[in-house]
């Protein structure tokens, strides 16, 4: 009965949490949904914001925290530090078909509390194939389990979207001079660098 | 009650099967020969009972031997024969009753206390092909031994009595350290009736606790525990078809049989599987075997089997399968509690699933944890295991030279590019196709990196470019000699 009448049991739901200080925390995206990030522009460094989860860890992880479904098997393991990816298990895809599967099988599995579809390398028509319902039914899954998903994505993708944020860096080669923690700093720093919608 | 089986004159009898032609001649095995001693004066270790006929006893020097019987036939140890002899003995004594002992090279005690049927019949029927047996029966195990290892007491059920008229070297198979016999010679001693007369507790006085211990053994006073004889941890089992089958479903079906009987092996250890092998030998002669590591020990036949189908239902047969292989790497079970600081996966057995059915999707090698290659050879890394082994990495880790994270093209586009030469090197001007065409605008190096230069067959030498297009796109530019120009990924 209480889950079936919450209000006549007093049950509320949790105030949503945003803690704007801390753009690549995972906290930063909804619990039990799917959160989209897209690019404001080509030079927006949208693996940033990978590399801010990953953080700089100087401890070998035990166990892979998050994972990382790469759908269009772009992710470069010497992008980011030794440490900091064992936080991380790869899943290498070749298609928009296999990503999506992988991560239904991911978020079904409950383990992984954090999981992120990198689709920015996957061609528009391949991605258009995906139907919604596969992003309810995994939206209906992460809520069951409490899974923080993340999708990467160039263009809006997700119809079910708890959450869509905007990157957008605006990098140029004279910011490759300067350290990732610097490039991060501005990231939290910069009003417009950025931006979030909620859409629900 | 305790039996004991025992083949007199082992080595002999041993090499003795396998040398038909000199199983009926005077043999014997001399002891180990030492370096620096000639042939002649090695003590003989074992002979036969034609040798004992002829008048020669163990110990002897062989010269002496030959001078009593010229036509001794001096054999040379065979340990496969002796191994295969001692399968039989203990396999005589394991059909007997379950709990044996081996309590030398030659002798097993077998406890009949769980045998419900009369043992005798089948003690007059035990026999061993071209090997004779003695066997004795009697209340404590340590007389069934002394009992067995004597033509005379042997075939009996052994009482303290029945031992007297034994020789008082005996107490040597009891004697654990040192020779007892000396001062026992001394005091006249020639049987062991002699020394059962002896009161224990003045000899105790007099020779220390262990000749106390031989005396109440002697006297059937002391009933040890038999070091139980078990079977080494083989777990592997092996199914075979009547017919060659085809379909999966057969399969799993004989795997489920395999498991039950692996899991009841396992209980009877107080063992866990940690990782299992199976393989699958088809009709065309080929193989196909797989190694699963299972993230918690498992015991239980649903927490091994659950990995093992998901791993089979991707398996495409291209011929039928004739037999089925399993085997499994124990190790303990756990039985504490989980760390209460350190992460955990919420379920570990779910997660080597998932695991196993990734890996059927996507194929070998496309899932694990990156380990980031020892080496600045382009797109160099390893995946470890998501699951099992703990993962090692170099102490000195790398750290990444860019700090924009490379969203890399496998393989790399090949791309026409309109160049120039500066400096007896390529520059980059404009990207004529590929999938970010434009002018260059801005560019970053060129960085030069080589490779592997000791090795002909990979050695390897690039020059790298971080380039902004006219599409304001920021990309990785590689030049390769004599004349090919990739894009390698986007930041």
């Amino acid at each position: 009965m209480r889950e079936k009448f919450p209000q006549a049991h007093g049950v509320r739901q949790e105030p949503e949490i945003l803690d704007t200080e801390k753009p690549f925390e995972p906290e930063t995206f909804p619990s039990g949904g799917i959160s989209e990030v897209i690019p404001a522009c080509a030079t927006s460094g949208i693996l940033l914001l990978v590399a801010g989860l990953l953080g700089d860890e100087t401890e070998i992880s035990p166990h892979p925290s998050m994972v990382l479904v790469d759908g269009a098997d772009a992710f470069d393991p010497a992008s980011f530090s030794g440490m900091a990816c064992t936080k991380l298990l790869w899943v290498r895809c070749q298609s928009a078909l296999e990503m999506i599967r992988s991560a239904d099988l991911l978020i079904h599995d409950g383990n992984m509390p954090f999981i992120i579809l990198d689709a920015t390398g996957i061609l528009r028509r391949d991605l258009a194939t995906i139907p919604a319902s596969a992003w309810w039914r995994m939206k209906q899954t992460a809520e069951l389990n409490s899974s923080r998903v993340v999708v990467l994505s160039a263009s809006p993708l997700i119809p079910c979207a708890s959450r869509r944020l905007t990157l957008s860096s605006n990098l140029t080669l004279k910011d490759f001079d300067l350290p990732r923690t610097e490039l991060l700093e501005r990231l939290k720093q910069k009003p417009g660098a950025h931006q979030q919608i909620t859409s629900r | 009650m305790y039996v004991a089986l025992h083949i007199p004159d082992f080595p002999v009898a041993a090499a003795l099967r396998v040398n038909s032609q000199a199983r009926h001649l005077p043999s014997a095995i001399l002891a180990v020969k030492s370096p620096g001693a000639s042939q002649e004066k090695l003590p003989i270790l074992s002979l036969n009972a034609a040798a004992r006929f002829a008048g020669i006893g163990v110990g002897w020097p062989l010269s002496r031997a030959l001078v009593r019987c010229p036509d001794l036939n001096v054999l040379a140890r065979d340990p496969n024969a002796e191994a295969v002899l001692w399968d039989e003995l203990l396999g005589l004594g394991e059909s007997l009753a379950p709990d044996v002992e081996v309590t030398a090279v030659d002798t097993v005690v077998v406890d009949l206390s769980t045998r419900r049927i009369s043992v005798e019949e089948v003690l007059g029927d035990l026999s061993l092909r071209h090997a004779e047996i003695w066997h004795a029966r009697a209340e404590t195990p340590d007389l069934a031994h002394l009992g067995a290892c004597y033509e005379s007491t042997c075939g009996k059920i052994i009482s303290s009595a029945d031992l007297a008229p034994l020789p008082i070297s005996v107490l040597s198979f009891l004697a654990s350290r040192g020779n007892p016999m000396t001062l026992l010679d001394l005091w006249g001693l020639k049987t062991l009736g002699d020394f059962m007369k002896l009161p224990r507790q003045a000899m105790v006085e007099r020779l220390g606790s262990e000749p106390g211990k031989w005396h109440d053994t002697l006297h059937g006073k002391t009933c040890r525990l038999l070091r139980l004889h078990r079977p080494p941890d083989l777990l592997a089992q092996k199914f075979d078809f009547e017919d060659a089958v085809s379909s999966l479903d057969q399969v799993v079906f004989a795997l489920k049989r395999l498991l039950h009987t692996l899991a009841g092996r396992l209980a009877a250890r107080h063992l866990a599987a940690n990782s299992l092998f199976f393989r699958l030998n088809l009709e065309s002669g080929e193989s196909m075997e797989r190694r699963v590591r299972l993230p918690e020990p498992q015991t239980a036949v649903e927490g091994m089997f659950s990995p093992l189908q998901t791993l089979l239902e991707s398996v495409q047969l291209l011929s039928g399968v004739v037999s089925l292989d399993l085997d499994a790497d124990t190790t303990f079970a756990t039985a504490a509690q989980r760390e209460w600081f350190g992460k955990q996966l919420p379920q570990p057995e779910r997660w080597s699933e998932t695991l196993a059915k990734l890996e059927a999707m996507l194929g070998p090698g496309r899932v694990g944890i990156p380990i980031v290659g020892n080496s600045f050879k382009p797109d160099s890394f390893a995946l470890h295991p998501a699951a099992g082994a703990k993962l090692q990495i170099p102490a000195i880790s790398s750290y990444p030279e860019c700090p924009v994270p490379l969203h890399r093209y496998r393989p790399p586009r090949n791309i026409s590019v309109a160049f120039e030469t500066r400096d007896n090197q390529p520059w980059p001007l404009a990207l004529l196709n590929g999938p970010h065409p434009g002018e260059i605008i801005d560019r970053r190096g060129p960085f030069i990196l080589s490779g592997d230069w000791w090795d002909p067959a990979d050695s390897w030498q690039r020059l790298e470019w971080d380039v902004q297009v006219t599409s304001s796109h920021l990309l990785r530019l590689v030049f390769e000699s004599p004349d090919h120009w990739k894009l390698e990924g986007v930041y």
